[in-house]
């Protein structure tokens, strides 16, 4: 196997300029434009305030700014945790999906939630198949605790967690049969990706797991079911005492790569990156022990994420879109019917497709999604919950944008990532024609932020 | 002048509001004091109405003249006035029917109907009263009427007697009043034996002499309802009570429970083991030990009967819940859930058969699951027979004082039912935190917001002391009363 530290020569040619940071004065302006689309990416949006201190701060201190989340988030966090444990009462997971939307809504750390969402589509589990509702929450707390922590530590706690075992159906795990599902995953969908290891490294790997049980909703090491004896994986034979095994998979090369290779996806572009692209941020990986902020750092700061080709390139997911237009207005609404509405888009929180996650891109767009999107915004806009900035839809957006001929523009500056052609424009306008002022702005909005150029960010 | 005084000379004397479904004709009539002022308000309004006029518009008040009276179009109202009368009208028909009336006099007014006469007897004592043709009505509705049977089990327990009467009764009379104590409410209905439908024999008694119980003495009750319903009969007649797919519900229940009553006939041999008259109790719990409290914490419900035969059911009826905690404990272990204990509590001359949960070691759960709330209880004395969700409300009921038979004006007391609002605020108050959660979530309010609306939400309650209702009859007249008391101002700050 080649070691890890194959990885840093491979990246030593010249190819971390790729991830060179982002200057104002050579790459261009940083301004409200280029700060809406960091928000977008890093963010899920925000409100004119952030904005407008984002764009006074230079482009690091943004950053870090976003990295960090805001002063009393150890206060907000205790809040959230609050409202979750009262939630979980009603036993429901469909219920926790409406408390992460209202988290996602109303979050001091965006950027936090925004890789919590990551990890819950990579380490994905679903309330279809785990009902209990706290063991659901207790991942999605180990989530939220290593979003910028460490995939190691992460990967470890995943191992063990009831609601990853009760998905991949290995509550039991006897040496006479070891049950392949986790280590298959480990290695196919959590670390290293198909093409790295072979049928006899899922079974052998799959022999270190016995003995992992999950008892009365707990993680329990039956030591008497457990396989002790000497296993073979990718060429090394030990008997992985213990979690050894994660930490072995963990050091194979592909291992950062893949892991890479999805932080830049989440980012950046939709497309698979180059080898200029993934082996620094690998290199990144391995360089700081798997701590993850390191390489989310050296992404957001990157003129690869803020130079102006990359802006309006990434299809949006269905959270980025209606969380994303929530958040620009300071809004707040039904997180209830958000979670369904969401779920009716493809992607219901807590409720993946399946093991493998969403799989993100183009695949959100087709006929049924594109519909429940529009209609998803337009039930949104008209709902009496919704408030953007403690008011009414209509009479925010009168109030904010006016009822002009440059007001829909401005309604696009802050909606769309790419600005619409005058054409486009026009036609729009049109929209809500003969209707009063809020009621046309609202019919407006609905068009403009259903229109394919929104589906963009 | 000041508006209470115009207020009195233009309405002083009352107001009469009047609907005619055949053309969906509404009449206002104002009697007032002074028909000078009144003038001069009409008069007032036309030139503010006048003043909003733009532009070319055409004049919004158009004046006509019917038999010497000046009416006044403003909009879909037609306004006239007639004496110390303002009359405001939204047809044509209705206005010129009671110009004509009024000068001519009529045989056919509604004055000199007998149905009338009554309800106004019934009425001149009554701060607002109201009368209503309710065979209109159904002959408005056409053939869509009362369908003969429902799907709804719940509200044919309820309800089912009301429906009979609704479907027969030719007027309604509605009286209120308001006092220092609060509001009392009261819809009178005339009453005919025949009325009642053979089906619907296990809800008014026979011979509709159903008598509901008097109330049991509850501390801490959040609702009771008392009443006379023969569930054994109504069981039997679901067939001519209920829609086919709730009678095949019917039919797969009393399979289940026949294999849970050990091969007994549920509708006649179990439901018919006890009396026509029962008892349903709601009250607040509370929870002593601090390892077995719900996050949600539900008010505690109870049946009450009374045995026919005590000494053949009593034992068969324990033997039953044995069975019936043994089966939950099965099927809830396949589903994780924790599992109810039994033992057994009893006085002098009482005793209980209790299923609880307790504290389980080592349990490290956040938040304790809503079966925290339940500790199924079935209890005996004498012939009382008390079904109970939780063994702290069969203790109270099973030893409870029954109190003096209702008050009525009729002499059968068919339904009483009580509402503690001040309970009510005491529930929602132990559920504070899951109101301001849901309102966070649900209206998107922030803590703080959430928090003020729902405390104003159990503030207000506590304004309200109780309301009752009494369904009650005699030979002649059917009558649903409800009042709503204030809490003393002493207790609005609880």
């Amino acid at each position: 196997m080649t070691s890890p530290t194959a990885i840093r020569s491979a990246s030593a040619n010249g190819a971390s300029n790729v991830w060179e940071p982002f200057r104002p004065d050579v790459d261009g302006a940083w301004d409200e434009r280029r700060v809406r689309h960091l928000v977008r990416r890093a963010a899920f949006g925000a409100g004119p305030e952030l904005i407008e201190t984002l764009v006074e701060m230079t482009p690091d201190d943004a950053i870090e700014r976003l990295l960090t989340g805001t002063p009393d988030e150890a206060t907000r966090q205790s809040e959230s945790d609050a409202l979750a444990r009262t939630i979980l009462a009603s036993g429901d997971p469909k219920r926790l999906g409406a408390w992460w939307t209202y988290e996602l809504i109303t979050t001091t750390h965006p950027l936090r939630e925004r890789m919590t969402l990551f990890w819950h589509g990579h380490f994905a589990t679903g309330g279809d198949k785990v009902t209990d509702a706290e063991a659901l929450y207790r991942q999605n707390r180990l989530l939220r605790d290593e979003a910028l922590g460490n995939f190691r530590t992460m990967t470890h706690a995943i191992a063990k967690d009831p609601a990853m075992l009760v998905y991949l159906d290995s509550v039991t795990n006897r040496k006479a049969h070891p049950n392949e599902n986790f280590a298959r995953e480990l290695m196919e969908l959590f670390c290293l990706g198909e093409g790295n290891y072979s049928e006899a490294d899922v079974q052998q790997l799959a022999r270190c797991f016995t003995g992992w049980e999950i008892r009365q909703g707990k993680f329990r090491f039956n030591r008497y079911q457990h396989d002790d004896g000497e296993k073979s994986i990718f060429g090394r034979r030990s008997t992985f005492p213990d979690a050894e095994a994660v930490d072995w998979v963990l050091a194979h090369p592909a291992a950062p790569r893949f892991v890479a290779s999805k932080l830049i996806r989440l980012f950046v572009t939709d497309a698979m990156p180059t080898d200029d692209e993934l082996e620094p941020i690998a290199e990144l990986l391995v360089e700081h022990d798997w701590n993850l902020l390191p390489a989310v750092r050296t992404i957001l700061r990157s003129r690869r994420l803020l130079g102006d080709e990359t802006i309006g390139t990434k299809v949006r997911s269905p959270v980025d879109l209606i969380i994303g237009l929530l958040r620009s207005f300071d809004g707040t609404a039904n997180a209830s019917r958000l979670a369904d509405d969401l779920r009716r888009m493809g992607m219901g929180l807590f409720f993946p497709p399946n093991v493998k996650g969403w799989d993100g891109g183009r695949t959100w767009i087709n006929a049924a999604t594109l519909l429940e999107r529009a209609n998803g915004i337009g039930r949104l806009l008209q709902d009496d919950a919704t408030r953007f900035d403690r008011r009414p839809v209509g009479e925010h957006l009168m109030a904010r944008f006016g009822d002009d001929d440059d007001s829909l523009g401005k309604l696009a500056e802050v909606l769309l990532a790419v600005r619409p052609n005058d054409a486009t424009l026009a036609r729009l306008a049109a929209v809500g024609e003969g209707r009063s002022g809020a009621a046309r702005a609202v019919a407006r909005m609905h068009a403009l932020a259903a229109s394919p150029l929104a589906q963009l960010g | 002048m000041k508006w209470p005084e115009i207020v009195r000379e233009v309405a002083g004397r009352g107001a009469i509001v009047a609907f005619e479904p055949k053309d969906e004709g509404l009449l206002i009539g104002l009697h007032g004091e002074n028909g000078a002022t009144q003038q001069k308000l009409i008069e007032s309004l036309i030139r503010l109405v006048r003043l909003g006029r733009q532009g070319n518009d055409r004049d919004p008040v158009r004046e006509a003249t019917y038999r010497d009276l000046a009416v006044y179009r403003i909009g879909d109202a037609r306004v006239t006035r007639v004496g110390d009368w303002i009359w405001i009208t939204n047809q044509d028909s209705v206005g010129k029917g009671l110009i004509d009336a009024l000068h001519d006099g009529t045989d056919s007014s509604l004055a000199n109907t007998e149905a009338f006469r009554t309800a106004a007897r019934t009425g001149r004592d009554h701060a607002i009263w109201s009368w209503g043709n309710l065979e209109a009505l159904r002959e408005q509705a056409g053939g869509e009427g009362i369908p003969d049977r429902t799907d709804n089990a719940i509200g044919e327990l309820l309800i089912g007697g009301l429906i009979d009467l609704a479907r027969h009764v030719p007027d309604l009379t509605l009286v209120a009043d308001v006092n220092d104590q609060g509001l009392s409410l009261s819809a009178v209905t005339p009453f005919r034996a025949e009325w009642t439908s053979e089906a619907r024999e296990y809800w008014w008694g026979p011979e509709d002499r159903g008598q509901a119980p008097p109330r049991l003495a509850v501390a801490d009750s959040l609702m009771q309802i008392e009443f006379h319903r023969d569930l054994s009969e109504m069981w039997l007649r679901a067939g001519d009570l209920y829609v086919d797919s709730t009678v095949d519900q019917f039919d797969q229940a009393e399979s289940t429970l026949s294999t849970l009553f050990a091969g007994a006939d549920f509708g006649e041999d179990i439901l018919g083991a006890f009396a026509p008259t029962g008892h349903l109790v709601v009250a607040r719990q509370t929870f002593d030990d601090p390892a077995l409290v719900p996050d949600i914490r539900l008010p505690s419900f109870a049946l009450v009967f009374d045995m026919e035969d005590a000494e053949t059911m009593g034992p068969q009826l324990q033997q039953n819940f044995q069975d019936m905690i043994g089966f939950v404990n099965i099927t809830g272990a396949m589903d994780g859930q924790p599992r109810l204990y039994q033992r057994n509590d009893s006085g002098d001359d009482w005793e209980l058969a209790i299923a609880e949960y307790r504290a389980q070691a080592g349990a490290d759960r956040q938040a304790k699951p809503i079966n925290y709330n339940f500790s199924p209880t079935l209890g005996f004395r004498g012939k009382r027979c008390v079904v109970a969700s939780t063994a702290q409300l069969a203790r109270q009921l099973v030893t409870a004082e029954l109190g003096e038979a209702p008050r009525s004006s009729a002499d059968v007391s068919n339904t009483t039912a009580i509402v503690e609002s001040a309970t009510l605020a005491a529930v929602l108050d132990d559920n504070r935190d899951q109101l301001i959660a849901q309102s966070m979530i649900d209206d998107g309010k922030t803590r703080d917001e959430a928090t003020r609306d729902v405390g104003i939400l159990i503030e207000l309650l506590s304004w309200i002391d109780a309301a009752t209702l009494n369904f009650s009859h005699d030979e002649h007249r059917a009558e649903l009363k409800v009042d709503l008391t204030i809490a003393p101002p002493a207790e609005s700050g609880r």
